[in-house]
């Protein structure tokens, strides 16, 4: 038995509906890879160009030009470590924020729970993060960096990744309904953001007063702990997991919310 | 088993226009609709565009929220709204048969299971591992909704989308149609053709501008829509070559029960006199289904070029059963049609008094006298 009215449903039966399609989200997220891919020659290998050109091309800036001490560690892979979290929470905004607008014909042509669209497409950027640490631990290796204990932290890392990325994504995807503003201004707030979160630097660079306001950001952290997991970096201080926790309730909240508004989300498409 | 209730749909439109300030235009796309299809029932939507018939069917399916009322399905709905929406070009059809089942609801074993069925129905073997972007819209229907009714879903939703495929392909449809209702499947399906609805549906809803006008037996409700919302009356024949005016005068009863006749009267103005003219009257049922007709050689010395003249059709009355007919008009010069004017009259029968006709009202135009005879042993 099944009621259509409109009434809220409770939170619990939102995320009960979710979880059953959850096989379906992943199903679509093989297929967009597959889409994604699948009229190209040199396939996968695309992914691997731009982090590669990100690199060379911030490693003459930071380390031949300017001259950044990165300590005993060699800076591209200083840059690379950065890249590989923050090029993943990149893509989980760029591909969660305009999801419902981009996938609208078909949420109004086909019978699926809406959760599942943003939730699959938060996962697209796992393929290029694989492919990315792929090549980070060939780049260790041609700088002859010992592989350390506390990689094995790195799936805990990559979850904590995927939840911040989405967190904020979600809200995009939220607020963004009639007027798509949110979705530019979030796209134009990663561009200056980059810069505010250590990737191409340590967060060292910065005299030290300013260092907590660093770990305000949660990709700060992210980042630091991702360092500490791979290159044997310091760990970030306690009070920045700390903050680190906020993130966990915009995030459910961004969930509820989406709940809340799909419907109408919908309506505007 | 559906049950709707009290069901509305209101949508805010924006206006805009250069220069002036954006409004908002609240529009029901539904409103105050309430009817109950019990399971194995086949439910028909028709109606003008804009009458709500997609809008009801994404509230059912799950895709809108209403704004008020309630309804209550009794199982896990599957829907087919458009051809090939859920299907991406670029893969090819069996890929997409699988993501489309998995999506309706079947598991990964269970769509295996189902996969040589899915493929036998849509007889599509040859072309599975072609990308459906060259498909043609006719096999992008089979694919749909061959993987459609072999889900498990309880109630189906058609949205316009059985016109599309071949002679052959709808009868297989049919087919399967009936035994998914013996099966206890729910469906709903609108279309704009009321030969199909009439074939699929055993009761069809009538809606404008949201709300329900007429909901019945599928051959009233038919009646009913191309008595309210079928083309109007064909007026005047224009630019014609051979005649200058024609006018429906209207159906009378003629004589006393049993024989009553019916008489349909034309006043018809010539342009031509020297050719050889067939008068030619038909009448077609609600449909547009051509029933029966009438043919008349003009004895052309007696026809003077643009002076009326008055044509008279009559016929028994008692073949008819009770509805609505078309009046059509045709002129033939030897074998040849060279003048046809489709619906210029309309013909209403009354119900009558004997039940026996009235049964047979609801699923066909033509009465002829027959027994049947049991014999008891």
């Amino acid at each position: 038995m099944h009621i259509i009215n409109n009434k809220p449903k409770p939170f619990s039966q939102e995320l009960k509906t979710v979880w059953r399609a959850l096989p379906i989200a992943m199903v679509f997220a093989k297929r967009a890879i597959r889409i994604k891919y699948s009229h190209t020659a040199l396939g996968l290998l695309w992914v691997i160009v731009p982090i590669a050109a990100y690199v060379v091309i911030y490693s003459v800036f930071f380390s031949v030009l300017l001259e950044i001490d990165t300590r005993e560690t060699p800076y591209p892979l200083i840059a690379f470590s950065g890249l590989l979290g923050w090029n993943y929470f990149k893509d989980i905004i760029h591909n969660v924020g305009p999801s419902l607008h981009q996938e609208g014909e078909y949420l109004k042509k086909n019978v699926l729970p809406k959760f599942i669209i943003p939730l699959y497409k938060s996962l697209l950027g796992l393929v290029e993060l694989g492919i990315s640490l792929g090549l980070f631990f060939i780049l260790m290796l041609i700088y002859r960096e010992p592989l350390r204990l506390s990689i094995l932290i790195l799936p805990v890392l990559i979850i904590i990744n995927q939840l911040l990325g989405f967190s904020i994504g979600i809200w995009v995807c939220n607020l963004s309904g009639r007027r798509r503003d949110v979705v530019h201004l979030a796209i134009s707030g990663l561009n200056v953001a980059i810069w505010l979160t250590p990737v191409f630097y340590l967060p060292g660079l910065l005299p030290e007063v300013y260092e907590p306001f660093l770990y305000l950001n949660p990709m700060t952290t992210l980042i630091g702990a991702y360092r500490w997991a791979l290159l044997g970096l310091s760990f970030p201080p306690a009070y920045a997991w700390a903050a680190l926790l906020i993130w966990g309730v915009v995030l459910v909240a961004g969930i509820r919310t989406f709940f809340r508004r799909q419907y109408e989300l919908i309506d505007y498409l | 088993m559906i049950q709707v209730d009290n069901l509305g749909k209101k949508f805010g439109i924006r206006q805009q226009s250069k220069g002036q300030p954006t409004t908002e235009k609240e529009v029901w796309a539904i409103r105050q609709l309430s009817f109950t299809l019990p399971k194995g029932k086949a439910l028909g939507l028709i109606g003008p565009n804009g009458a709500g018939k997609s809008t009801l069917l994404k509230i059912l399916a799950g895709i809108y929220l209403p704004t008020c009322g309630q309804a209550i399905l009794s199982g896990q709905s599957g829907a087919v709204l458009d051809i090939g929406s859920g299907f991406h070009p670029d893969l090819s059809g069996r890929e997409n048969i699988k993501f489309a089942g998995r999506l309706a609801g079947l598991t990964k074993e269970q769509l295996e299971a189902a996969l040589p069925e899915i493929i036998a129905f849509s007889e599509l073997e040859e072309h599975l591992d072609t990308p459906v972007k060259y498909y043609s819209s006719g096999m992008f229907l089979r694919l749909a909704f061959s993987t459609l009714i072999h889900t498990e879903c309880e109630i189906l939703l058609f949205d316009e989308v059985l016109a599309v495929g071949d002679s052959a392909f709808q009868e297989k449809c049919f087919q399967k149609i009936q035994s998914l209702k013996q099966d206890g499947r729910t469906m709903i399906m609108a279309s704009h053709e009321p030969a199909k609805l009439a074939q699929f549906c055993d009761e069809v809803m009538v809606m404008a501008n949201g709300a329900c006008q007429f909901l019945g037996p599928a051959q009233k409700a038919l009646s009913f829509y191309s008595k309210h919302f079928a083309l109007s009356p064909t007026p005047q024949p224009r630019d014609s070559r051979y005649l200058e005016q024609l006018t429906y005068e209207g159906a009378t009863v003629i004589g006393e029960l049993p024989n009553e006749e019916i008489a349909v009267t034309f006043t018809v103005k010539l342009k031509v006199k020297s050719r050889p003219l067939t008068v030619a009257i038909a009448l077609t049922d609600s449909l547009n289904q051509l029933l029966f007709s009438g043919h008349q050689p003009l004895v052309m010395e007696n026809v003077n070029a643009n002076e009326s003249m008055e044509v008279q059709w009559s016929f028994p009355k008692s073949h008819l059963n009770e509805g609505l007919f078309w009046v059509n008009f045709y002129l033939f010069e030897e074998q040849n049609i060279v003048e046809q004017l489709p619906k210029v009259g309309q013909l209403e029968i009354p119900p009558y008094q004997d039940p026996k006709r009235n049964i047979e009202g609801g699923f066909h135009a033509i009465h002829i006298d027959s027994q049947i005879q049991v014999s008891y042993e």
